[in-house]
């Protein structure tokens, strides 16, 4: 980056005004042309600047007015510089504006730094490069590595289910994520005494899920990309970096480092930092394109040019630097992948010429970028897995392995295991053993005879809607399909909600073929008799419109909300019962047969609850006849589990020698009567 | 408008030049093939022959074809029988009416009429569908001619999944020969209860219907009071986007053939379709054929059981079941009282 400069003049004196980047703080100088004269130089430590003021660009007047402070109580001085290209002032304007909006960013980097470094350090990483700094620094990284450690084995213990089972810290945290879950551990837990340990039984998958997603490492991610530097309204660059991103910074962009080693002594630790942001290296290592058109900064932007490899092994004097860059080009490259190798040897004219990363010649910048972050990739892959080192053997084997033309290689071919499908299973059943036997013979014969004379006239296509009977049922059937078709876009309303954002009006559709086809039908019809107008079509299209269920609509309007969740909580509720309640009925263990009992009492009284539901809205005979449809299943469902474990518990208690026996058992329960009664039922 | 042309074409992986004015043109003009499968099941007609006969179903169909290719002039028909019985020769099995392997007529039909030289339709009609109808018409009248007029047949079965084959077969072919520009579903006309269809073809035809994006629409005509039994019908429309109605004006039949069965599939994604069933995902055991709720599950092949076969071997795929799960499956539950031996077998796995 050049220095800027200019010509300006001061009190009607011509002089040369130059911004010193390389300073800390930059200086702006002014120095009279005119040796001659004896003019003061003018010097501002651009630190100091409080204001700047310009002339607007309509004016004919180019003057640029700095406003600066010695300290925080002195007063303010202003220095007058005249311009006669106005180009030359815009220039400096804009750097020195720049300048202005990092000093102000670096203050509040700076300050934010030391909030977040705490009463530790200021500098991120202690300050990197000094030995102790190192110590640090390896300590933290055996550190992280022993917490992997840890984690794993801490991992493998939080998914064993036994443990999770009883990590009631984890199921309280799931719980508490998940409302439903909640609501069916409250009613069926709390409320109604399901052992928590029955619950969480079956859904360990679910524990076990929730404790591995709350339990991932964050790998390393590029993280500069998520450094955005904002330009607020009033020229400033707002940045802001964590110490721990400053810590993966130099991490993962050993450069970054250097540099920061290199000048964090002479600038500041804000400085720095600001500097950094408004940087072309930020730039081109964020993987920016366009990273030469910006003004850069002239510390940092020197670093461009460096080894972004550069690392700690090398001592960072800048003639060393110099020998590392040689050393890099001299560097030995597999002929086999060398491009520049290609060039020698083109076999095909543009070979490589479409793919502009296999170019040698054409936009460096470009490929300069697009190996900054194949070298990224690189680093933090081997920052994540630090394993063991590579033999030479392996080494070998992996250049080999990365030479090789992998899709040239032959397919492996898929192995199928064959079934030998029992072909005798896939035949139909005879359907006269069915249905055959209740047929009368003669009729039978009578009606195929009957039926092998149907074509022997010409079939007329009009009786088809003539008589009064098919007029009448034609006009049912359309009522019955309208009705159908309502019935579905209740039931699928958000499907019926996408179609009508989308501006179509689907009944309208389905309306519009149906009478399109009507009328087509008419014309086979008019054909073939002469007859018009034959067939009723529906006799409005009815529009379905979700909120009004009103008219004519045999389809009864939504639940009211309350009634809806109390019929989902039972639902739910005695779902979880059925759930376990199988789970233990199927598993034929003798040590069941207590938390079976239990769970057969709370189905019975999960029945009781779906009755008393049901019996809350008998006044609404539509409403009732609506829920008892919803629950229905549920209500099999219940009714299947009961009779199944009574028809067990009948049988098993026959089977025994002495069945008072049983009962006596039964009778320690305090539900025996509602057994009893159960037997009864059974047994009528 | 766009965005739902787009999401058609989409859905059915046809490329056309995007673009609205051409993509809802290329919707509109794009033809479709229709396979009708008619059951005549001489039992359940017979059964049925209060409400509607073979007759009124055949006026009805014929409007119905009409109606098919007067939409679209490139249009295709084609019209199978599910027949009962089998001679184990020619006669019986599942056939193909249209386009007939005996009508050797050229498509400008010199030898309309049947073979009394009688005009089974009017000959007034329009000529495309005349030459559909007649030899609709003419085939299945020959085809009554073989049905045997006594009840004692050995193999009287349910051939649904046989004609479902072959017009999957055919609409492959035309799939084929039109670069899959043809759209294509199946209409059921159904009058035979399900559960006797053989369970691993039927299953078969879904899937391969299901690949090949043909909606598989069922008519089912049954008594008023019939307990519909239509789980694999059921099944297939709910796998492939179909229709399923239950008929229940069986004089309404045209109604339904021109407003709820003339949905071309292009159109399914759009509509709102008229299914008036519940789909019931129940199955059937393989080898008692009853439907089951609940029942065992071969692990190698998936067939369903009601019962663990005593040679404890898949009666499918004859995979070797565990003896150990085997055992463990048969654990009778323990309830109530304690020292119990009972016999009973027990449920897993519910197979919905
Ligand atoms: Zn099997």
């Amino acid at each position: 980056m050049a220095t800027v400069f200019g010509a300006a003049l001061v009190k009607d004196k011509s002089g040369m005004l130059t911004i010193h980047e390389e300073y800390s703080p930059p200086k702006l100088v002014w120095k009279s042309i005119d040796s001659s004269i004896n003019v003061p130089i003018i010097e501002i430590p651009l630190d100091r600047i409080t204001n700047l003021q310009a002339t607007k660009p309509s004016s004919a007047k180019m003057m640029l007015n700095v406003i600066t402070k010695e300290n925080e109580t002195a007063a303010p001085k202003k220095n007058v510089f005249a311009f006669t290209h106005r180009p030359t002032m815009d220039n400096i304007k804009g750097a020195l504006q720049q300048i202005v909006a990092r000093k102000k960013t670096s203050i509040q980097a700076a300050q934010q730094s030391i909030s977040e470094g705490g009463s530790n350090t200021a500098t991120p990483s202690g300050a990197p490069g000094t030995p102790q700094a190192q110590l640090q620094q390896q300590q933290a990284q055996q550190q992280q590595q022993q917490q992997i450690v840890v984690d794993d084995e801490f991992l493998s213990n939080l998914l064993d289910s036994k443990r999770l089972l009883k990590n009631h810290a984890l199921q309280q945290k799931v719980l508490i994520e998940n409302k439903q879950l909640m609501s069916t551990f409250q009613e069926a837990v709390m409320n109604n005494g399901l052992d928590p340990t029955e619950f969480w039984n079956t859904r360990i998958h679910l524990l076990r899920s929730y404790a591995i997603q709350h339990n991932q490492r964050k790998g390393p991610y590029n993280v500069l990309s998520t450094i955005k530097p904002v330009a607020s309204s009033d020229n400033q660059v707002d940045v802001s970096v964590t110490r721990e991103k400053i810590h993966a910074i130099f991490e993962q962009y050993p450069i970054v480092r250097k540099a920061y080693d290199d000048n964090v002594p002479k600038l500041s630790e804000g400085d720095f930092w600001s500097r950094f942001f408004s940087s072309k290296l930020f730039r081109k290592l964020r993987g920016e394109k366009n990273y030469n058109k910006v003004r850069g900064d002239i510390i940092l932007d020197k670093y461009l040019y460096y080894d972004p490899d550069f690392t700690d092994d090398i001592q960072g004097d800048e003639d060393e630097i110099g020998k590392n860059k040689k050393q890099k080009t001299n560097e030995h490259i597999d002929k086999f992948i060398d491009v520049f190798a290609n060039e020698e040897d083109v076999s095909a004219k543009y070979g490589n010429a479409p793919d502009m990363t296999m170019r040698y010649d054409k936009d460096q910048d470009m490929v300069s970028i697009l190996r900054d972050m194949n070298r990224l990739s690189k680093n933090m892959l081997s920052n994540a897995t630090k394993d063991k080192d590579e033999t030479l053997e392996e080494e070998e084997h992996e250049k080999e392995d990365q030479l090789a033309f992998s899709d040239l290689e032959e397919k492996e071919t898929t192995e199928y295991n064959e079934l030998k499908v029992n072909s005798n299973l896939n035949i139909a059943a005879n359907l006269l053993e069915k249905n055959g036997a209740k047929i009368d013979k003669l009729q039978y014969s009578k009606f195929i005879s009957n039926m092998k004379s149907y074509f022997d006239e010409e079939l007329d296509l009009a009786e088809t809607y003539e008589s009064e009977e098919s007029k009448k049922q034609i006009l049912e059937a359309s009522k019955e399909i309208s009705a159908a078709v309502k019935l579905n876009s209740k039931q699928s309303r958000q499907s019926w909600q996408i179609s009508k954002l989308q501006g179509l009006d689907s009944m309208q559709m389905l309306s519009s073929s149906a009478s399109s086809a009507s009328s087509s039908t008419n014309i086979t019809a008019a054909n073939n008799s002469g007859n018009n107008g034959a067939f009723p079509t529906p006799n409005s299209p009815p529009i379905p419109n979700a909120s009004s269920g009103s008219q004519q609509d045999e389809i009864i309007p939504d639940f009211p909300v309350p009634l809806l969740e109390n019929l989902r909580l039972t639902h739910s509720t005695s779902i979880e019962f059925l759930r376990h309640f199988w789970l233990h009925f199927s598993s034929g263990s003798k040590h069941q047969v207590g938390t079976l009992q239990k769970l057969y009492n709370s189905l019975q009284k999960s029945h009781q609850r779906v009755d008393a539901i049901l019996k809350q809205i008998e006044d609404n005979p539509k409403l009732c006849m609506k829920a008892k449809e919803v629950m229905g299943p549920l209500i099999n469902s219940l009714d299947k589990a009961i009779q199944k474990y009574e028809a067990e518990l009948y049988k098993q208690a026959n089977n025994d020698n002495t069945p008072n026996n049983g009962l006596t058992h039964k009778s320690e329960n305090n539900n025996s009567s509602s057994l009893n009664t159960s037997f009864v039922k059974t047994t009528t | 408008m766009d965005e739902i042309a787009d999401r058609v074409f989409q859905a059915d992986d046809v490329s056309i030049a995007a673009g609205s004015s051409s993509t809802l043109q290329a919707f509109d003009e794009s033809p479709s093939s229709l396979s009708l499968i008619i059951d005549i099941n001489p039992l359940q007609w017979f059964r049925l022959k209060d409400q509607i006969d073979l007759k009124d179903l055949s006026r009805s169909i014929c409007i119905y074809l009409n109606c098919h290719l007067s939409l679209n002039s490139s249009n295709k028909v084609n019209v199978l029988v599910a027949n009962n019985f089998s001679d184990g020769e020619e006669n019986g099995g599942s056939k193909i009416l249209f386009p007939s392997i005996h009508t050797k007529t050229d498509e400008h039909g010199s030898s309309f009429g049947n073979s009394q030289g009688k005009n089974l339709v009017n000959p007034n009609m329009y000529r495309q569908f005349r030459f559909v109808d007649e030899i609709f018409l003419e085939e299945l009248h020959s085809i009554l001619q073989k049905e045997p007029t006594e009840l004692n047949i050995k193999n009287f079965k349910n051939t649904l999944s046989g004609a479902l084959s072959i017009s999957l077969s055919y609409i492959n072919k035309l799939n084929l020969s039109n670069d899959g520009l043809l759209k294509s579903r199946i209409l059921i006309i159904s009058v035979t209860d399900d559960d006797s269809l053989p369970y691993i073809s039927t299953m078969n035809c879904i899937f391969a219907a299901q690949k090949m994006k043909v909606p598989i629409d069922v008519l089912k005509l049954d008594k008023k009071d019939g307990v519909n039994n239509s789980i694999f019908l059921q099944q297939a429309t709910d796998a492939t986007n179909g229709i399923f109605q239950k008929i229940t004006h069986p004089k309404g039949l045209v109604q339904y053939l021109s407003t709820s069965f003339l949905i071309d599939s292009n159109l399914r994604s759009i509509l709102i379709l008229p299914t008036n069933f519940k789909i019931d995902f129940r199955s059937s055991c393989f080898l008692t054929k009853k439907i089951i709720d609940i029942g065992y599950v071969c692990s190698v092949c998936l067939c369903i059981l009601s019962l663990i076969p005593k040679n404890h071997r898949c009666p499918v795929c004859d995979s070797k079941f565990d003896d150990k799960v085997i055992e463990k499956l048969l654990k009778k539950p323990v309830v109530g009282v304690s020292n119990t031996n009972g016999k009973k077998k027990r449920k897993i796995n519910s197979v919905m």
